[in-house]
């Protein structure tokens, strides 16, 4: 991970994907639905970047609309996505179809969805190959069978034409991975892998993203609401709350350093087992903002301890605060005296 | 066979509020054009267990365990084909409809989906006085006051009482299920994944509620839920159930730091740890493969297909739940080897 750093640092590295000041509205019938505000991270070759929000914090759409997945009411308002020196959002449907399933694979959460119940597993593999690749039929199952004893599906062999509803959450979970990684993509975005598996499932699924990420030199863009999965699997993280990345930084810092008050109330909240039990759990007072409304100000700042008099008035935008750690807050908690911090800069 | 009864050493404990022994639910698989049986779904296959007034008892278990099943036959929403379950000493299996609906008033549920357990069309108000009609708790101007009294315990504002579930957001519903539940005064609370639904900044808060009007009304809880890590924050005891059975039974602390029945210590391996540090240096037990079937469990033992000490004995003999410890039941053949294997070291920073 240090050697990735320095080279990102020379600038050797260049992004694999840059999203630039992402914006999407889904527009209903009488109101708006600002569900990404203003996004903006870059995954490097190799990486595992994790997203981490509650629900409604805009994490799937930012995923969603970088690989044009955005459909009516739904649109992409402003900003950009580019992928490997090629623009995602202004490219033609046929030139994006040629990138997604080969060289971005995606995982969804409930696989069972996004596999088709009338076609056998075997055959919905060998498709993206043969359509990506231009495969021949049989060079298509002997990939296939590999792909599937790179997942750890038992006896593939036998089960190459069995049906989905045929497996169990887990292996389901594993075919769409299958599929995922059956063009070598270079990054794969996975939309909360785990989160309909059982604990023991989703580690053996987690154990299986590391691997395959290891081996395959794939980048890995995680989105998960579960702050213990991506203190696990990502080397960086991206904090989002209501449409805003809030903090983003190396896996240590957020979770050992957190900046933003959110971030750190979040981590506070999570009963650990490894830590003594406490009498109350910390809770952040009142609810996520609605959606609808105009961002005015910071969005976490009526549920936020440090709030000031600025936090009204202007948005905060992710700003450095070391080389490596981006936050967008005014305040710098890292000071916490346990009182709010004077106003610096009343202006 | 009875390892959970009302004394632990020399301290005897009251009479438990909820007593279930030996409790078998057992489901028809029907097959053929005759829809004959042509077998059986196990799903909670000889349950002993009680509550003590006040207290919570943690369920954790994988999906298709049977801890919904078990908790649906202890409120009797499934009639149980064997078996006991007491509620403050009366048996409710054999009670008759009439006499179980007054029973119902002292034991509630609250469940996972809010919006799915709450009438649609009736406001807030309609849905908090409609159990104190039917079981004729309150009328007039006691029920509207008891229906505010209801939404200002678990912290709504009553002026919510005129708005409609789908106004409110998952955080409020949850309170209003609670309330709900509260109404009729029980004795017992089934929390069958209550709070899962929710998120984490939002959980806490109805975590919270259910502990404080846990001390100050009494009332004891079955708290069902995947989330080990919340169950252990709840819960004064714990069990752990794997394809129909309890396989280990101990105070909270003892289960999250010696647990002894190896499926307890993957389960526990296998909880997320939000600090990189403990992530990468934690040794996780990864089980193979799935839960098997509760139609065809394994013969024997019906952990042992994923079990890593799996010997021959537990292929032939199924390992009964028994004392390890006062307090700590387990059902391994191989406990006292295994408890020195604990928890402890897969979670705590060496």
């Amino acid at each position: 991970m240090a050697e990735h750093d320095a080279l990102v640092h020379a600038g050797v590295q260049k992004p694999l994907l840059s999203v630039v000041h992402l914006r999407t509205d889904f527009v209903l019938a009488n109101s708006v639905v600002h569900a990404v505000r203003d996004v903006t991270f870059d995954i490097y070759p190799g990486e595992a970047v994790g997203v981490v929000g509650e629900s409604g914090s805009g994490k799937s759409i930012s995923a969603l609309s970088i690989i044009g997945l955005i459909r009516p009411p739904g649109r992409i308002v402003s900003g950009s996505v580019t992928f490997q020196g090629r623009d995602l959002i202004h490219i033609s449907r046929e030139d994006l179809r040629k990138i997604r399933g080969k060289e971005i694979g995606f995982i969804f959460q409930d696989p069972m969805t996004h596999l088709n119940p009338v076609l056998t597993v075997g055959r919905q593999i060998t498709e993206t190959v043969r359509v990506h690749l231009g495969l021949t039929a049989a060079a298509a199952r002997a990939r296939a069978l590999e792909l599937m004893d790179l997942v750890e599906l038992p006896h593939a062999r036998s089960r190459f034409d069995n049906y989905p509803h045929q497996f169990s959450g887990g292996m389901r979970q594993r075919v769409l991975i299958a599929i995922a990684i059956s063009c070598n993509p270079q990054l794969l975005i996975a939309d909360e892998p785990t989160t309909a598996l059982d604990a023991t499932v989703q580690a053996q699924i987690l154990d299986l993203i590391n691997r395959l990420r290891s081996e395959l030199g794939m980048a890995v863009l995680i989105i998960t609401h579960d702050m213990g999965v991506i203190a696990g699997i990502a080397n960086r993280v991206a904090v989002m709350y209501a449409g805003r990345i809030v903090e983003l930084a190396n896996v240590d810092d957020v979770f050992l350093r957190p900046r933003h008050p959110y971030t750190s109330a979040l981590l506070e909240s999570i009963p650990r087992v490894d830590h003594p039990v406490a009498r109350a759990l910390y809770t952040i007072p009142g609810q996520p903002p609605d959606p609808t409304l105009e961002s005015v100000g910071c969005m976490y700042r009526l549920r936020c301890k440090f709030s000031l008099p600025r936090c009204e008035a202007e948005v905060p935008q992710l700003d450095m605060v070391t080389p490596k750690h981006e936050v967008a807050c005014f305040t710098d908690i890292s000071l916490d005296t346990g009182e709010p911090a004077p106003d610096l800069d009343p202006s | 066979m009875i390892p959970d009864r009302g004394v632990t050493g020399n301290k005897v404990e009251p009479l438990p509020i909820l007593e279930v022994e030996d409790l078998h639910m057992h489901f028809p698989i029907r097959g053929g054009i005759l829809r004959r049986t042509v077998g059986w779904i196990k799903a909670v296959d000889g349950v002993t267990f009680t509550i003590q007034p006040g207290q919570t008892l943690g369920l954790v278990g994988e999906s298709g365990c049977g801890k919904t099943t078990l908790g649906h036959t202890i409120l009797q929403l499934n009639r149980a084909t064997s078996g006991s379950v007491r509620l403050g000493g009366t048996e409710l299996t054999t009670l008759s409809q009439p006499m179980l609906r007054n029973t119902r008033r002292r034991m509630q549920v609250i469940f996972q989906d809010p919006l799915s357990s709450l009438h649609p069309r009736m406001t807030v108000g309609e849905i908090l006085a409609e159990p104190l009609e039917i079981h004729g708790l309150a009328f007039g101007l006691t029920k509207v006051k008891r229906v505010h009294e209801l939404l200002l315990m678990v912290n709504l504002s009553p002026s919510l009482v005129s708005r409609y579930p789908h106004e409110l957001s998952g955080g409020q519903r949850q309170r209003v299920g609670v309330a709900r539940a509260l109404a009729v005064e029980p004795t017992l609370l089934v929390c069958d994944e209550a709070v899962s639904a929710l998120d984490v900044s939002i959980r806490g808060q109805v975590v919270n509620l259910l502990s404080e009007i846990q001390s100050r009304l009494g009332i004891a809880y079955l708290f069902i839920s995947h989330d080990l890590g919340i169950v252990r924050h709840i819960s004064t005891r714990v069990a752990v159930m794997y394809l129909g059975k309890i396989v280990e039974l101990a105070d909270r602390d003892t289960l999250y730091t010696e647990a002894a029945h190896p499926y307890t210590q993957a389960l526990l391996s296998a909880i997320p740890v939000p600090d990189p540090r403990v992530e990468k240096t934690r040794k996780r037990i990864i089980l193979k493969g799935e839960i098997p079937s509760p139609a065809h469990p394994p013969t024997g033992c019906r952990f042992r297909t994923r079990c890593q000490y799996a010997q021959e004995i537990c292929q032939m003999e199924e390992p009964l739940i028994r004392l390890v410890h006062p307090g700590h039941s387990v059902a391994c053949h191989f406990a006292e080897q295994l408890i020195d294997h604990s928890g402890k070291a897969a979670l705590l920073p060496t």
